[in-house]
């Protein structure tokens, strides 16, 4: 992350970054142009004070200095500076609150500075208090603007859009509005702008509203994000000790706002979304300022790498937009712009957030993975394997299953599990365990069981830690059965299952087979439906049981649980390809994939045993998880006109009705 | 008409009133006096609830939510209120897990606590928290396996430490300058002394399960990122979820650091 570049970023994805701009280091000085000079606005910034212990105040610019707002040679360095670092332009906040007959001075002021580099506008028709002064969701009244008075702000804008450098999505001027709900007459006012706009030839404007928390903004294109606006953050005013005990300010979590906007649920309109760097409003409000502490550049990098990657999951071509806030709201202590504690670490962090998202979501690797075990990243010299030596062979018939099992940090389950696997009625197996760098007694524990198995054949292999689905494609390689069964290294198969399992494969012509599973806690025990959770889990892998396919369900939840509860015939994986590297969601996305290529065959009797203890439930859908969902599901989603299940009108229409009402139609391909 | 005279159902309603017209601390307040007359009263312990959490108390309003679940248990919506301060909680606490690797480089890996002690001619041992029995034996560890000649132990003016340690105070220019600082827990911050300590080496001991305030810590001990810390951590079962190769100590009289991987 500290690895400088000097070019500009380019996106393979079309993803662009557009960071909010503000005129003058100040909002006084961005609403009024008369209110304070240049050196003013700075004056507040840089004496500014800490309010509590650990505040950090003030904030100090860095290499770009105190600049005056119409410094053209600093608009020159920032527009170099921004570029350099994955941002492709600037939305200029532009305050026009009615109090002169037009906004053309500020747009003028505008448009000297945006010679340099690409820009839109963002009518802050909010004046300067709206977010000053609110951190949460609880928006400052404003003051309200006739259509008339919208007209004229929009008709002064005109002009901008004639010039090349303003921003377009498929070519439409783009024009953001901070608070739509202060617009009289709302859609008359927007109906003119859009006349007006195409009447100029300019075509139809691209309108963005920022909307509260929930719901569009009615009218528009699209909605954007607007931070610190949204869901309340938790205030840490007790965790900090005041330093004035006049102090009267508000002290936030940043990570507290950042957690709940990323982990709004997927909307069902177009969202445009928004990072902040940080946001203290110390230099305006003093001992009443409220104060965003827990910002860092790795935490502003995640946020942005968050939104990166859902942008280009679910937008598309130009429309694939995310927004910083912003460049230089010094006095707000919202900047990207390098200050004297910091540098240009935010922007580091920006870039190699934008790298990252770009790279897409994780593939299935092809099958057969090329040159056993070079494929991992463990490498062939971290690599060790036992073997047993079967002297005892049982007897055995039916095709050879190679069960496989990841095995990490299970040393008191992992005997249990294997255990299971041997007292299988179906006798062809051979089992291959891949011990993925446990930092217990698993690895120990495997090589003692291979050292006394004389019955089967059991390969151990120790790898570097790689990830679950890394060992089981490497588990995989090793295996030579018809079919691939796996199992966690922490659960258990009931005596009949792969007997039954390969049963119902025959009867049904699938190659893919998964079965109903039953709950057991730590020692062992069935844990009943008085544990909500399970109850709750059981409903959702028996509505998978009885809709018309199993993929009906498979795209609202994982109804096999586990890739443990997977059987399916090892060429299938020619066509699926291995594992993917999500971390949590491998599973649901091979089955899915593996729909494609043939019936999933669901056995309705609880044949796998899935322990649950510790950290291995899934009760929520964590931040990672809900990213890996969205993942998986945009990619299971983007072929689904091809889908076996989709050949007949009928199934296709019922199929497709189904996805419609669970609200997934945002994946539906256009 | 004083609160006192008022029916508790108008005065719900005026609370409401106040919190849909955004006026948050009134309509606390509000709500606040009805539980005062009746502690018992559902729709103020759910609306104060709703309340609190729009004004960033969350342990309030969770502590208000849960009390309304139990009041009123088929009242789905104070469920789902509850449900709502649960997650935003518990989405912190997943973020800060997903950021913590992203510090990565700024941690490196202390093979032994000896040989960094042994390269600088004082170890200040900085305790950063209220010590549990298991915490002391822990420090007792990390003394015995550095084994600095000139251990000099502080406390944080937070830490309520039984240790007879001199505490560090900025009035008194009294804290720690030079050498090797070792920080014992995460809960306090350093940074308003830390300039002034000019340290040679920085190592910051790990001793709970807190993603937060350890991201806080790792960016204050590295100068905001501008160098590299060492990281120690007491017992396995921690070491293991955090997203660093660290050294673990174990909490013994004799040295027994061993590697963590």
């Amino acid at each position: 992350m500290s690895i400088e570049h000097s070019v500009a970023v380019r996106s393979t994805s079309g993803l662009r970054v557009i960071a909010f701009y503000r005129v003058g280091a100040s909002r006084q000085a961005s609403a009024d142009p008369t209110h304070s000079s240049a050196s003013d606005s700075w004056l507040r910034v840089t004496q500014a004070t800490a309010n509590f212990r650990g505040h950090y105040q003030p904030h100090v610019p860095g290499e770009l200095g105190r600049y005056a707002a119409s410094d053209t040679h600093t608009s020159e360095a920032q527009a170099v500076l921004a570029r350099s670092y994955g941002i492709d332009a600037f939305c200029y906040f532009c305050a026009w609150t009615g109090a002169t007959p037009s906004p053309e001075i500020e747009l003028n002021r505008i448009r000297n500075l945006a010679t340099a580099f690409p820009y839109c506008v963002c009518w802050e028709n909010t004046g300067p208090a709206r977010d000053l002064s609110a951190a949460s969701s609880q928006a400052m009244p404003g003051r309200r603007y006739s259509a008339a008075e919208s007209v004229v702000f929009f008709r002064a804008l005109l002009p901008l859009f004639a010039d090349a450098q303003y921003v377009r999505v498929n070519g439409r001027p783009i024009v953001i509005v901070a608070a739509p709900e202060l617009l009289d007459d709302l859609a008359s006012t927007l109906a003119t702008w859009r006349e007006d706009c195409r009447r100029s030839g300019a075509g139809d404007p691209y309108l963005v509203g920022v909307s509260p928390v929930r719901g569009t903004s009615p009218g528009f294109d699209a909605t954007v994000e607007m931070p610190p606006l949204g869901f309340p953050p938790e205030s840490v005013q007790g965790a900090v000790t005041a330093v004035d005990p006049l102090f009267r300010g508000e002290i936030l979590s940043y990570r507290s706002l950042a957690a709940q906007l990323l982990g709004r649920a997927r909307p069902g309109y177009k969202l445009l979304r928004t990072a902040m760097p940080g946001w203290d409003t110390a230099p305006v409000d003093g001992l009443q300022g409220v104060t965003f502490v827990g910002a860092s550049p790795e935490a502003f990098g995640y946020w942005v790498e968050r939104i990166a990657r859902e942008a280009i999951l679910r937008l598309h071509g130009e429309e694939r937009l995310i927004f910083v806030r912003s460049w230089n709201e010094w006095d707000a202590g919202c900047h990207l712009e390098p200050d004297e504690r910091h540098g240009r670490q935010y922007l580091v962090a920006l870039r190699y957030a934008i790298e990252q998202a770009n790279q897409g979501a994780p593939k299935r690797p092809a099958w057969p993975l090329g040159g056993f075990p070079s494929h991992s990243p463990a490498g062939v010299a971290q690599t060790r394997i036992v073997r047993s030596r079967v002297t005892q062979p049982l007897s055995a018939h039916g095709p050879t299953v190679s069960v496989v099992m990841p095995a990490y940090n299970h040393e008191r389950f992992v005997t249990q599990a294997l255990d299971s696997v041997f007292a299988q009625t179906h006798g062809a197996v051979e089992i291959i365990v891949v011990d993925d760098g446990s930092r217990d007694a698993t690895g120990a524990v495997l090589d003692d069981y291979a050292g006394r198995c004389a019955t089967h054949p059991l390969t151990v292999l120790h790898q570097q830690n790689a990830g679950a689905h890394d060992a089981i494609n490497h588990g995989m390689t090793l295996a030579r059965g018809e079919w691939v069964a796996l199992i966690n290294s922490d659960d258990m198969y009931a005596a009949t299952r792969l007997e039954s399992c390969l049963k119902t494969l025959a009867e049904r012509k699938a190659a893919f087979a998964f079965s109903a599973a039953s709950f057991v806690n730590e020692t062992g025990e069935v844990i009943g439906n008085e544990d909500r959770y399970v109850a709750q889990l059981r409903d959702e892998v028996a509505r998978g049981f009885r809709a018309p396919d199993p993929v009906y369900a498979l795209t609202r939840f994982n109804v096999a649980i586990s890739s443990g509860n997977f059987v399916f015939k090892r060429e299938l994986l020619n066509a699926t390809g291995g594992f993917c590297a999500l971390r949590v969601c491998h599973d649901w996305d091979f089955i899915l994939a593996a729909s494609y290529y043939t019936p999933l065959a669901a056995v309705d009797q609880p044949l796998y045993i899935y322990r649950m203890h510790g950290a291995n439930t899934f009760a929520d859908r964590g931040l990672a998880t809900r990213l890996e969902i969205e993942q998986l599901l945009s990619r299971f989603f983007q072929d689904i006109y091809r889908h076996p299940l989709l050949s007949d009108p009928a199934n296709r229409e019922r199929f497709l009705s189904y996805v419609r009402g669970c609200g997934l139609d945002g994946f539906l391909p256009v | 008409m004083p609160a006192s005279r008022q029916a508790i159902p108008d005065m719900v309603q005026m609370a409401f009133a106040a919190q849909v017209g955004g006026r948050l601390a009134e309509a606390a307040e509000r709500y606040a006096e009805v539980l005062k007359r009746d502690p018992s009263q559902f729709d103020a312990t759910h609306m104060l609830g709703v309340v609190q959490y729009h004004r960033g108390r969350f342990d309030e309003a969770l502590r208000l939510l849960k009390r309304a679940v139990e009041l009123q248990p088929n009242v789905g919506q104070a469920r789902e209120n509850l449900d709502i301060v649960q997650t935003a909680r518990r989405r912190e606490g997943e973020l800060c897990r997903e950021v913590l690797p992203r510090l990565a480089p700024l941690v490196m890996r202390v093979d032994k606590l000896v040989d960094l002690a042994a390269s600088v001619c004082v170890m200040h041992l900085v305790i950063m928290q209220s010590l549990s029995a298991q915490d002391e034996a822990f420090v007792e560890s990390i003394v015995v396996a550095s084994g600095a000649t000139q251990v000099r132990t502080w406390k944080d003016p937070g830490a309520s430490s039984d240790r007879n340690a001199p505490a560090v105070d900025l009035s008194a220019q009294s804290h720690p300058v030079g050498g090797l600082i070792v920080f014992f827990g995460t809960e306090f911050s350093p940074i308003e002394w830390f300039d002034r300590a000019r340290a040679e080496l920085c190592l910051l001991v790990v001793t709970r399960d807190e993603p937060g305030l350890l991201l806080d810590r790792i960016r204050e001990c590295s100068a905001e990122g501008s160098r590299q810390i060492g990281m120690l951590c007491c017992g396995e079962a921690l070491a293991r979820r955090l997203p660093f190769t660290v050294e673990v100590l174990v909490a013994q009289a004799a040295p027994t650091t061993r590697d963590g991987q």
